[in-house]
């Protein structure tokens, strides 16, 4: 009788940890379900995602190795200038590609050191916060135009991951930044240099698994000269360097047939379309790259240790 | 506190954390999403008032997040899906199509085409990847391999290779899926150039003007660059 009085004072304790045994285990395969199938599902997208790099970056840039004869360096970088022309318009000077070549022979004679990933993080702070202070008021503009997106928000990342904001917002937010950058101000640096870091360090991960023979020993030894114009260039347009210039085209009508609209709705949205898919109106995304990956941001990474002087 | 009431407040924080960790999040009117690198996201909104939305996931890893407005009501009271491409090759009967006398319907013949959650939809793409109209399946064989729909409006289709896409409804209910596509190719009515400018009416400013094509949309990186529509220029930027 104790015993049935007891087993009756304790049932809605019971009652309430058979709930809760239930809930945690339900909980519990639900998560390991979930979990098995996210890991399933990033082994697939990393896999795909390396095959892309390769038929990209990996098949139109010839990297530069240890001993290759400056002609070769030269070929080199003559692919990478002209892998980044195709994919965004941007058309690197005879100069430019002169003094990445020298950069490119005295990195691999180990005259000059690569840059670390770390330096590399500081050089596109610097780039941007350098490049926001010199901005004119038409510049602004013309980025703003080229950051809109069809919905006419404006946003600096394909993603949108860092926000989507009106066209006033982003014009009072960069002459805002504009103002900070001509002050000295470090607020801008120290709210750029994570967002950086963030592109690096993504771009690094999957370059130096997808194309090891060229990137594999980037994150313990740093980049080339050229490998960090590349991906000062990939940071800027928000390009993943995936796919290759045969596929552009294909592209182009696939993404017009995943927007699902007409040839009339296309037309009202008064957008500029060029055949890159990168750079000022990429149809993947359009960026104002020319803006940002200038000369001088080629200079500040070609003269990384000389303190990232322009070159005269 | 009783025991119970306890350990029900303790099973409640467990659902909530839990739930936590899989929603997206807002914060200024914005939404977002965890993303994989190279698929495709169709946001749909539920409040009648927010356009649906198309994105890409941009992201220089592996995997992301994109973020997309929330609806009118300031709420992410919205459906992700993921489009899947199955990339199947399809074929269509017929291959071809006079634009004066199209046929009322066309059968797709292929693989995978499903109808258990919901009759396929079907979107008919021009030679540039325009749509040009969408409509429901009428059948689909239980084997998947044979399926049936009507033909959309042409009357304002030009002579051309055609898409036409097949997407199953899945178990969500959405249209998910996009098992391929098929060729049509359509002739009888030929794309006008009213001026002769090289330039088609439809992408022409001035379709009867040989000496004007642009809307006046000068823009790019200088001022020299050609004249041409706007969907069709080369950008011609500075050197850096």
């Amino acid at each position: 009788m104790r015993l049935y009085e007891s087993l009756k004072r304790a049932r809605p304790t019971l009652v309430a940890l058979l709930l809760l045994t239930a809930v945690t285990s339900g909980t519990l395969i639900w998560h390991s379900t979930a979990d098995s199938k996210e890991d399933k599902r990033a082994a697939e997208t990393k896999q795909k995602q390396h095959e892309r790099l390769r038929k990209g970056i990996g098949s139109e840039v010839r990297f530069a190795a240890a001993n290759d004869t400056p002609e070769q360096v030269r070929a080199s970088v003559n692919s990478a200038a002209e892998f980044i022309d195709a994919r965004s318009g941007l058309k690197m000077s005879n100069e430019t590609r002169e003094r990445l070549t020298e950069a490119e022979i005295n990195a691999a004679q180990g005259k000059e050191g690569r840059i670390s990933v770390e330096k590399l993080t500081d050089i596109f702070t610097e780039v941007v916060t350098d490049r926001v202070a010199t901005l004119t008021d038409q510049e602004v503009e013309q980025a703003a135009d080229a950051y809109s997106t069809p919905e006419g928000e404006i946003s600096s990342r394909g993603s949108r991951k860092w926000g989507a904001i009106s066209r006033d917002e982003f014009i009072g937010q960069v002459k805002a930044a504009r103002e900070w950058s001509r002050r000295g101000d470090a607020a801008l640096r120290v709210a750029v240099r994570p967002m950086m870091k963030e592109e690096v360090d993504a771009r690094i991960s999957v370059l130096s698994e997808s194309l090891p023979e060229s990137f594999g020993r980037a994150k313990a030894e740093g980049v080339t000269p050229l490998q960090a114009v590349v991906i000062g260039y990939s940071v800027a347009s928000d390009d993943p360097l995936a796919d290759s210039r045969n596929e552009f085209a294909e592209q182009k009508r696939r993404n017009r047939m995943s927007s699902g609209l007409t040839r009339s709705e296309a037309r009202s949205q008064k957008r500029r379309v060029s055949d890159r898919p990168f750079g000022l109106d990429g149809f993947s995304f359009s960026s104002p790259v020319n803006l940002i990956f200038n000369r001088a941001a080629v200079d500040k990474i070609v003269n990384h240790g000389k303190g990232g002087q322009t070159a005269k | 506190m009783k025991l119970t009431t306890k350990l029900l407040l303790l099973v409640t924080l467990c659902l909530v954390a839990v739930a936590g960790r899989c929603g997206g999040g807002t914060g200024g009117g914005l939404c977002s999403r965890i993303c994989f690198a190279g698929y495709e996201y169709q946001v749909i909104y539920h409040d009648q008032c927010s356009f649906s939305r198309t994105y890409q996931c941009f992201t220089g890893g592996y995997s992301g997040s994109f973020s997309f407005p929330a609806d009118c009501n300031g709420t992410c009271n919205v459906t992700v899906i993921e489009w899947r491409r199955l990339g199947y090759s399809l074929a269509a009967a017929p291959a071809g199509a006079d634009l004066n006398a199209p046929p009322p319907s066309v059968t797709i013949t292929g693989q995978a085409m499903d109808g258990t959650y919901g009759m396929p939809n079907v979107q008919y793409f021009d030679p540039n990847g325009y749509l040009i109209g969408s409509v429901t399946a009428t059948s689909v064989s239980g084997d998947g391999t044979t399926l049936t729909a009507p033909v959309p409006d042409l009357s304002s289709a030009y002579s051309g290779t055609y898409q036409v896409q097949v997407t199953n409804k899945t178990s969500s209910g959405y249209y998910q899926d996009i098992v391929g596509a098929a060729t049509l190719n359509c002739w009888g009515r030929d794309r006008p150039d009213s001026d002769g400018d090289g330039w088609f009416d439809d992408e022409d400013c001035y379709p009867y003007d040989p000496m004007r094509t642009s809307c006046g949309d000068t823009g790019g990186c200088n001022n020299n660059e050609p004249d041409m529509p706007p969907h069709q220029y080369q950008e011609i930027c500075p050197m850096y």
